[in-house]
């Protein structure tokens, strides 16, 4: 039962959401890219509410978190539920009116099997043993951050300025469900590759059509899930990743132009800072990206790239703050880094394709680059491509500032990190010349 | 159709290495590392351990884990979230000073010499539990 609670209330997140996906800024959205957004919001809304409520010194309690939610459905949106069917226009005649059934019982079977591989403890992250699930129980029973959790000296080594969403969430499950569920919890990796599936075709869907958006959106959730299998993510913060990181690509490629797709992006910027160190390098990319590359039809780039990276700034010094003042400062002090060692940069590059290109994911990369390379990337394009090399070029310069031998890390996260840039590939593989609005 | 060309060959790798992972069957795996990679599944045995160890141990009491591997500490404060879990320091002879005086203590691949505690239960093959005497 306790299992069921928590799984009920990790797939109860777009509800969470739906309040902020329902207001009127986000109309112009299909259903799809509006479940999507909620998710995210969902994760985003909860976590807030934990950080605030922790700074406030109010327990936390289901009721008391849900507050923003409830508050969010006092402003004017659609009713919920009232655009489940999906009236948005299509790009050809030819379109069929629902989702084709094969193509979404692809979908289903993809989303099944890693299910199965996570369910079945196939994908278990050494992380989620060490400090993922540790930290979410200890969140829950102490119904706050635990800063002095976080902070005593024995707990160095699960970095107590870690951002915090991912243990929120499971803090979320644990108080639903009355404790915390190690099994269930592995599920959030299909869970959230579902999520980010779900995303990608609610705001592809406008402009590729529903064959090509759900042909998208089943190439996205098997790529996830080879990855995530191989690189084993199960449980760790990967998976809520990769939902921001889709949120962000797809909303501002696909709807970049619109206010509904720049604010949309921002939600999974600032998802994205509060789930990983290497979503805030994330965010600062897509934001400098956006800045240089973004949509052509917008006026003002560098006032709305400034919109764009209000979110996550917000969300970042708000963790900040609360990391300061609780004496938690640790990864994001950058103390551990030595000064670049130009020397190493062969080993690096040598470690990085053995492990990451003709590692496990050398397939992934094949499809990818298969994809790019078929016809000419449109200017939409650049933005994930800049994103992407941004991405590396951090890669490369993390593993030649950290301490001591770089082959050890590259073989433990080189793979994992350059999930990132194979995201961004593949969303760059379905950028059109002319996108339309979702 | 080169999309689900690719959805198809990045499928089948998938299926491969779930297959590859463990027997494909449908009984919950014995704990969350059952079937995870090499390096992740040798922790197994220690979460088999604590799990031993839970129902011995009552909740609120403080409990030190002494095992060669620093890093099963993190492993016990997450899969004993009823007790109070601290590390010990050494692998055979007395406590440290600097552990104070526990309640328990599990010993993991490590032993206890210490007159203060007594051994109340053994697990085969390679750990054991200590209580405070009174």
């Amino acid at each position: 039962m306790t299992g069921l609670l928590f799984g009920a209330a990790l797939a109860s997140l777009p509800l969470v959401g739906y309040p902020f996906a329902r207001l009127r800024v986000f109309g112009t959205l299909t259903p799809a890219a509006r479940w999507g957004l909620a998710s995210a919001a969902g994760s985003l809304a909860l976590c807030a509410a934990m950080l605030l409520a922790t700074v406030l010194h109010l327990r936390w309690s289901i009721g008391l978190l849900l507050i923003p939610s409830a508050a969010a459905l006092l402003l004017p949106g659609d009713p919920i539920l009232r655009r489940f069917r999906d009236r948005s226009p299509s790009p050809s005649p030819g379109e069929p009116p629902r989702a084709p059934a094969p193509a979404v019982a692809g979908l289903a079977t993809i989303l099944a099997v890693v299910a199965y591989a996570a369910g079945t403890a196939r994908a278990t992250a050494a992380d989620f043993v060490l400090f993922w699930g540790t930290k979410g129980q200890r969140f829950a029973r102490a119904r706050a951050i635990d800063a002095a959790f976080l902070r005593d000296p024995l707990h160095a080594l699960i970095h107590p300025d870690y951002p915090p969403l991912v243990p929120c969430l499971y803090a979320w499950g644990s108080l639903i469900a009355g404790r915390f569920a190690w099994r269930t919890a592995l599920l959030s990796f299909p869970l959230f590759v579902a999520f980010a599936a779900v995303t990608l075709y609610g705001f592809a869907r406008p402009a590729l059509g529903r064959r090509a958006a759900l042909a998208n959106a089943c190439l996205l959730a098997v790529l996830l899930g080879l990855l995530g299998v191989t690189n084993m993510v199960a449980g760790d913060a990967e998976p809520e990743l990769f939902l921001f990181e889709v949120l962000a690509l797809a909303a501002l490629v696909f709807a970049g132009q619109s206010p509904a797709g720049l604010a949309a992006a921002g939600v999974g910027l600032a998802g994205a800072v509060l789930t990983k160190i290497e979503g805030t390098v994330f965010a600062v990319l897509v934001v400098g990206a956006w800045a240089v590359f973004g949509a052509s039809g917008s006026k003002g780039r560098a006032r709305t790239a400034v919109a764009l990276g209000l979110p996550p700034a917000a969300a970042l010094a708000a963790w900040l703050l609360f990391a300061r003042q609780n004496g938690l400062l640790d990864v994001f002090r950058l103390g551990a880094r030595t000064r670049l060692m130009p020397g190493e940069l062969p080993v690096v590059l040598r470690e990085l394709v053995r492990y990451d290109l003709f590692g496990p994911g050398l397939a992934a990369w094949a499809v990818v680059a298969a994809l790019l390379i078929a016809r000419r990337p449109p200017r939409a394009a650049l933005l994930p491509l800049a994103v992407a090399s941004g991405f590396f070029a951090f890669m490369i310069y993390m593993y030649l500032t950290g301490t001591g031998d770089p082959t050890l890390w590259i073989q433990w996260s080189g793979a994992r990190l350059s999930m990132t840039p194979l995201i961004c590939g593949l969303i760059a593989s379905m950028a059109q010349d002319e996108t339309k609005s979702a | 159709m080169a999309r689900w060309i690719g959805v198809l060959v990045l499928f089948v790798l998938l299926c491969a290495e779930v297959a590859a992972r463990g027997p494909l069957t449908l009984r919950p795996p014995a704990t969350i590392l059952s079937n995870a990679a090499k390096v992740q599944r040798e922790t197994e045995p220690f979460v088999l351990f604590l799990r031993w160890v839970a129902p011995r141990v009552p909740a609120g009491g403080t409990l030190a884990i002494r095992t060669p591997n620093a890093l099963h500490y993190f492993v016990a404060l997450g899969q004993l979230p009823d007790q109070v879990v601290v590390p010990a320091a050494g692998e055979r002879g007395p406590l440290a000073a600097d552990d104070g005086e526990p309640d328990w203590v599990a010993c993991y691949f490590a032993n206890l010499d210490d007159p203060r505690y007594h051994r109340v239960a053994t697990y085969e093959p390679n750990g054991s539990l200590y209580r405070r005497s009174p």
